[in-house]
């Protein structure tokens, strides 16, 4: 990596984390000239408004003033309801805006309230006599304007100095923090954790053009898209496939396989024309070719965790990821094709990040780009993420960075403006993506951590008193989901077990994740749900619950590594369900199998491979007792009934040498 | 970072439910619409 990228100072930090900058700047130079061309945009606006209301007659003068604050000419000539008409929709075209890319929203009705005022001079009066005019209308309009304009610049303005007040504190604190270790323990899966799995392959080895149990809405904004459903389901089973089962990933990877092919289907990516329209005035449906990273770089982080966990390679095969367009039109891509569009889209985005929604760039999507890029390389051995990485470290830290640490979430590219769109609490964050920079920028996220951990030790330890039995004795309550649609308490437990295992307390993570169960788990499998929270929450939920010892990060910079000793190399989904198949020694395997959701009363075969060639193993456990001897290729079969959840254990008794001695 | 008063968000949410409410859609299903025959690739 070059140097050109900003480096807070550490020289002073005993603590080897990164401290912030002592004299920040309230904007990068790229948000800088976007807002000031916004504020001269507004001020021709005002200056117009202005000519035509110091020598215009009563309807131009009426336009004028509602160039100077939208509506007010309304109020100059009498009609208060269009003047409140007029803020109404105002102010769903700034949800809109941000919503749909509707970017001539706020203009046009500025413009329409102007173009309204004039048409209506004229008009019968509802509360007044027709011809009426207020004066005072005109001194009130340039105050509202002088007020709005006050109003943003003191929000501005206020909170940036707030942050910058806390930066000697914050770094003080930085200087001298101790952060607790990740807790990394490796867990047995527990009956929850089957019935987890068994939704997650239900609904993922349905036929790839079927969708029972997503949850479908509007695919713009909320919480019933699709494509961030797929995502969050890929992430979950990636580490899930690491950590449980990576000797045994016939099924998994073929659950893996089928969230990514979901998202060729034309349903998931459909919207992409509609705001590609609407926000960039393009027709070109082609989902990748052009912004919408909540997409490329969601999809692509999911494509590399696939390629890290399985070892399969399919998706790097020449138009394995073609998206087929309503009238037929393709756009085939790989793994490869993919990631170089990502990177292009990064190369030519003069704000240094590139927009989910056109107009839109959010860091947190810029960092899935930055993780799929990253992640490409550490599989293949490009230099796509290396080549982008400075401009990408030099946009967050000028453009994004707030003095307490904290990175705003939104960006708009036109204007450069960011505000809290209620996505995110406050908006901004201290470390984002999915892997909190741990893999793209591990100094970053080593002082986003210790920023957002500060003092959560201390919480989170008065909690241990409350664990009885192995179970945190307590219930969260039920907080609204982004779609509104129903409450639920798995978010928070998801937050608390994650919390937990950041500092450490492994013991706390366990007994809130069997409160969690106890609270949340509603009996009930595919195509409803195990737990009571909607499919995106759930696949969260999971992605934290199965994150150790290896998260995705890890993963995400290990790339692929092939299992050591005896693997699983087929089992006939869905008569069984494996829960576990590791080897902590290369040698034996630790093996967990359920009856799967359609059981049977015949023997089921597994096939196994990777055996020493010749040898000969004993499988136990659970009244189980077999030997299992190797052929000369390694390869073996066993025949199981399987009535009950089964825990064995297939270890070697002999090698060739001894066996035949 | 500037002040809107005005959670997008939320209100996004409430004008998602207004538009299902209007055209008689729900909000949230778990069956995927169809999916129409295309043409074939060009």
């Amino acid at each position: 990596m070059t140097e050109t990228a900003p480096r807070p100072p550490v020289g002073d930090s005993q603590s080897g984390v990164l401290l912030l900058p002592t004299a920040p700047r309230r904007m990068g130079p790229i948000t800088r000239f976007l807002v000031l061309r916004l504020v001269i945009c507004i001020l021709v606006v005002e200056l117009a408004g202005s000519l035509l209301v110091v020598l215009g007659g009563t309807a131009a003068r009426a336009a004028g003033l509602s160039l100077v604050f939208p509506g007010a000419g309304f109020l100059y000539t009498a009609h208060p309801g269009l003047f409140v008409l007029t803020w109404v929709l105002l102010s769903i075209a700034v949800v809109l805006w941000w919503g749909m890319s509707l970017h001539l929203g706020i203009p046009g009705v500025w413009l329409l309230g102007a173009a309204g005022s004039a048409m209506f001079a004229d008009a019968p009066r509802l509360i007044a006599d027709d011809g009426t005019t207020w004066g005072w209308a005109v001194a009130v309009a340039y105050l509202l304007a002088a007020t709005c304009v006050g109003a943003l610049v003191w929000s501005f303005e206020a909170r940036f100095r707030r942050k910058r007040a806390l930066v000697p504190e914050l770094n003080e604190y930085l200087s001298t923090v101790r952060v607790p270790e990740q807790s990394q323990e490796l867990r047995e899966p527990d009956d929850m954790d089957a019935e987890l799995l068994r939704w997650a392959y239900e609904l993922t080895l349905q036929p790839v053009d079927r969708f029972d149990g997503f949850e479908w809405g509007e695919q713009l904004h909320g919480g019933t898209v699709i494509r961030y459903q797929l995502n969050y389901l890929g992430w979950a089973l990636a580490p899930f496939a690491v950590n449980y089962v990576p000797n045994a990933l016939c099924t998994i990877e073929q659950a893996m396989r089928n969230l990514v092919l979901k998202q060729l289907d034309l349903r998931v990516w459909r919207y992409w024309q509609f705001l590609n329209r609407v926000g960039n005035f393009d027709s070109n449906p082609d989902p990748l070719v052009r912004d919408n990273i909540m997409l490329s770089g969601f999809t692509g982080d999911q494509i590399n965790l696939y390629e890290a966990a399985t070892g399969s390679t399919r998706f790097d095969e020449p138009g394995s990821l073609t998206f087929v367009w309503e009238d037929g039109r393709t756009f085939a891509y790989d793994h490869h094709t993919w990631m170089e569009t990502v990177k292009r889209n990064f190369e030519r985005s003069r704000l240094g990040f590139f927009p989910c929604e056109p107009g839109w760039a959010f860091a947190a999507c810029n960092t899935l780009g930055a993780q799929a890029l990253f992640g490409h390389d550490r599989l293949h051995g490009t230099s796509m993420w290396s080549s982008i990485e400075a401009r990408w470290r030099e946009t967050l830290e000028r453009e994004y960075l707030m003095p307490d640490g904290n990175y705003a979430n939104i960006r708009s590219t036109h204007t450069g403006l960011s505000w809290d769109t209620g996505e995110t609490p406050g908006g901004e964050y201290f470390t984002t993506g999915s892997h909190s920079f741990k893999d793209v920028a591990p100094d970053l996220h080593d002082r986003g951590r210790a920023l957002s951990l500060r003092g959560v030790p201390e919480k989170l330890s008065m909690l241990k008193f409350a664990i009885s039995d192995g179970m945190l004795q307590l219930q969260l309550p039920e907080e609204w989901e982004r779609n509104r649609v129903r409450k639920s308490a798995t978010p928070s437990w998801t937050k608390l077990i994650g919390g937990a295992r950041a500092i450490g307390e492994s013991e706390l993570a366990e007994a809130a994740i069997r409160a969690h169960d106890a609270q949340c788990a509603t009996g009930l499998g595919w195509p409803e749900r195990p737990v009571a929270t909607g499919v995106g929450n759930l696949a969260l939920h999971m992605l934290v619950r199965w994150s150790t010892p290896l998260d995705n990060a890890a993963i995400n910079t290990r790339g692929h590594v092939p299992p050591k000793g005896p693997i699983v190399e087929s089992a006939p989904w869905p008569h069984v369900l494996i829960t576990l198949a590791r080897s902590l020694d290369g040698s034996s395997l630790d093996l967990a199998l359920r009856p799967g959701p359609t059981p049977t009363d015949s023997p089921i075969g597994l096939a196994l491979a990777s055996l020493l060639p010749g040898a000969r193993y004993r499988l136990v456990g659970d009244g189980v007792d077999m030997q299992v001897p190797a052929g000369a290729d390694g390869r073996s079969a066993i025949s199981l009934v399987l009535d009950r959840p089964l825990r064995l254990s297939l270890a070697l008794c002999a090698t060739a040498e001894e066996a035949t001695s | 970072m500037i002040s809107m008063y005005l959670n997008c968000a939320k209100v996004w949410t409430h004008l998602v439910r207004l538009v299902c409410r209007i055209t008689g859609r729900p909000q949230v299903t778990y069956a995927a619409p169809p999916l129409e025959d295309r043409r074939g690739p060009r």
